[in-house]
């Protein structure tokens, strides 16, 4: 399946895009995809993302609808992920 | 401490305010007991304590009786990076509520120089003056052709003709004309909210200049080092990442894609082409400078320069508030135009939110046959430019709307109370309130109104604990949480940017202040300083008139749910629920008022007036 990623704050600066199109093998959870995710935008590995799970100060959100950070969250066909800043003061 | 009859301050403090009467150009320097110095600390915490022991709570905010406090804080001085920073607290022209706001500038420095922690200024000057204080003398000078100077004008004036070292807080022609949401700034940053700046223009002083020598020891000055250094080290991690390369800005698109980001006068949560005022798109497009505060390490302040057809190049700091507020919240997206109205809104002197929360709900008024200006509609980023214009020399329409968006509300009428974008006079800032519901709660509750720096409960809503658009009393404990935590940083004071970048908050926190003042103060101690501060300011609200109707929303958020968003409605009875769940968590009677055990607790029933604290 393919998975719309949509990235915000630094996560955009460091993947060099505001989105992304990625494709995942059924079932897949969120480690899976913030794995695929190290892999194809190294710039995200080690400062977003460590080996699949997103560091502090960073989130998820799925359809923009909740936040998650469980790394065995189910990613369904059809959803867009969303990696943010947490901050969001302003 | 007293050692043979002297008085001598805790370590980090000068352990007395100065009491300015500019009627007679006298001053008096009144000492501050160190136990009490310990219970409120600095900043807004001694600001409030000033405020309520001077007797602002009953006195009109614009009379020469109020008194304005400039507040400084243990760690102004100290190697703690961000910690240059000054609360300026009153009773608020907007609100009628208690008001503090921050900015962060060498004035801090050089206001603690003078030998207080605080410096409170009464009265009326006779003529438009300006207040020189040092640690010699007190002076009023005329102000001359300063009077009538934007803030950057006034600003480049004292710093060419004042000694050197003098540091000075200006208003600009919007705090002269006395508009309910005048700024005070100094060297371009802003203590923005609230109208102090109209506090200090209806006492007819124009700046108020400091400059001293005097410094404050530190008890444990190696620890205090470590800790700065520590610090500054982690201030430049990713905590802060997102504000260091991008700034506040970034906010905005990630907003948009929420439907929390408010749009022509709180009407939508999305609009197209907000994308053109990312930092994405302005450094594009745009020449960029990057500055930080005095003595801040992280450098969260970004320039763009402006370039509008027929006038002389421009920079301009970008903040999300600002552009929210004269972009989305007008229906404006011209990157050229907001940023025009940002710089015009920073140069008259006069709060962005407030600005672009006012102007947007005339827009509305127009829209609904309310207000007869028909060159005011959303989208028209020139109007917008236009009306700032207006507002900040209280010309035409601008009359009506330098008094805020409740104001004009009363003024029309016709239930357009229902949707002026206000909780308690004080606009809205840029967090839809359906869409981040505990950030609701939050903005119903603040003492000061609806605020995103006192209460930072959209942090519960970003994050994986609550339904963010389906707030529930659960929240509560969350949005105190928040508000406590700020209430040490805004006492301390150091950059809400930081927190980030502390992993243990409170114990942190009082390591800091034991390395300043010696103190054995521990987390709990920190946390029992903040519960203490909350209830002083509630006192000074009813003292100041407040009831428990005023926590609430404006009723457009609470009968419709968000166009865009259908999941995203709020409704009176869910809001309550939060709110009594808020009140019960702080200890207070639910309805918000103080019992006198509450009182008692926190050593404010001395304090307390005629007025009864208690609703019961």
């Amino acid at each position: 399946m393919e998975i719309r990623v949509e990235f915000f704050g630094i996560p955009r600066q460091r993947a060099g895009q505001s989105t992304a199109a990625i494709s995942l093998t059924v079932p897949a959870t969120l480690a899976t995809l913030l794995g695929e995710l190290g892999q194809q935008f190294p710039g995200l590995e080690g400062e977003c993302i460590e080996r699949g799970a997103l560091r502090p100060g960073y989130l998820a959100s799925i359809d923009g609808d909740r936040f998650v950070s469980d790394p065995f969250e189910i990613i369904a066909d059809g959803n867009s992920v969303l990696i943010l800043s947490a901050e969001a003061g302003g | 401490m007293i050692e043979n009859g002297i008085n001598i301050p805790p370590a980090g403090y000068h352990g007395a305010y100065l009491h300015v009467d500019v009627s007679s150009g006298t001053a008096k320097r009144v000492e501050l007991p160190a136990d009490l110095l310990r219970q409120f600390l600095g900043g807004t915490g001694l600001g409030t304590w000033l405020m309520l022991s001077l007797g602002a709570s009953s006195q009109d905010p614009l009379s020469p009786e109020a008194p304005l406090a400039f507040v400084f804080s243990p760690l102004v001085g100290s190697p703690l990076t961000t910690s240059a920073k000054f609360a300026v607290v009153s009773r608020s022209p907007l609100t009628g509520r208690l008001n503090d706001s921050l900015a962060s500038s060498s004035f801090a420095l050089a206001g603690k120089r003078t030998g207080h922690d605080a410096i409170v200024v009464s009265g009326r000057a006779s003529e438009p003056s300006i207040l020189v204080i040092d640690e010699q003398q007190v002076q009023l000078q005329p102000a001359g052709d300063l009077w009538g100077m934007t803030i950057e004008e006034a600003d480049r004036y004292l710093k060419e003709h004042q000694p050197a070292g003098s540091k000075a807080a200006v208003i600009g022609p919007a705090g002269e004309k006395l508009v309910h949401y005048a700024t005070l700034s100094h060297d371009g940053r802003h203590a923005g909210r609230g109208g102090s700046g109209a506090v200090l223009g209806a006492k007819n002083i124009k700046a108020v200049v400091v400059r001293g020598s005097t410094h404050c020891r530190w008890e444990h000055p190696e620890q205090l080092v470590e800790l700065a250094r520590d610090l500054s080290d982690r201030s430049l991690g990713p905590a802060t990442a997102k504000y260091r390369e991008l700034g506040t800005a970034a906010n905005l698109v990630l907003f948009n894609r929420l439907h929390a980001l408010p749009v022509k006068n709180f009407q939508q949560g999305q609009l197209d082409g907000v994308e053109e005022l990312s930092p994405q798109s302005l450094t594009r497009e745009r020449e960029k400078t990057q500055v930080s505060c005095a003595a801040c390490t992280i450098g969260c302040t970004h320039i763009y320069g402006t370039r509008r057809e027929g006038e002389e190049p421009g920079a301009v700091r970008v903040e999300y508030e600002s552009l929210f507020a004269l972009g989305p919240l007008c229906g404006v997206t011209d990157q050229e135009l907001v940023l025009a109205a940002t710089g015009r809104c920073d140069q008259l002197g006069i709060d962005t939110i407030s600005t672009g929360g006012t102007i947007a709900f005339a827009m509305e008024c127009v829209e609904r046959d309310l207000l007869d200006a028909p060159w005011l509609c959303f989208g028209d980023g020139q109007a917008v430019l236009d009306a700032i214009e207006l507002i900040g020399n209280r010309q035409g329409l601008g009359d009506l709307l330098a008094g805020g968006s409740r104001s004009m509300a009363e003024h029309i009428g016709k239930g357009s109370i229902d949707f002026a974008p206000q909780v308690k006079g004080l606009e809205i800032p840029g967090y839809e309130p359906r869409a981040l519901q505990t950030m609701a709660l939050g903005f119903a509750v603040g003492s000061r109104g609806a605020d995103h720096n006192r209460s930072g409960a959209y942090e519960v809503d970003f994050s994986e604990h609550v339904d963010r658009r389906q707030g529930s009393p659960e929240a509560a404990e969350g949005a105190i949480a928040t508000e406590d935590r700020a209430t040490i940083m805004d006492s301390l004071i150091i950059c809400k940017f930081l927190r980030g970048a502390l992993d243990d908050f409170y114990g942190e926190a009082a390591a800091m202040l034991a390395s300043v003042t010696g103190w054995d103060v521990d987390a709990e101690e920190l946390l029992q300083v903040a519960r203490r501060i909350a209830a002083a300011r509630k006192l000074f609200n009813i003292e100041s008139g407040w009831t428990p109707e005023e926590d609430c929303l404006p009723a457009r958020f609470l009968s419709t749910s968000l166009p865009g968003d259908p999941q995203a409605s709020l409704t009176a009875e869910r809001l309550q629920e939060m709110i009594r769940a808020y009140n019960r968590g702080r200890g207070w009677e639910e309805t918000g008022f103080l019992s006198d055990e509450v009182l008692q607790q926190y050593g404010l029933d001395t304090l307390a007036g005629e007025t009864p604290a208690s609703g019961s």
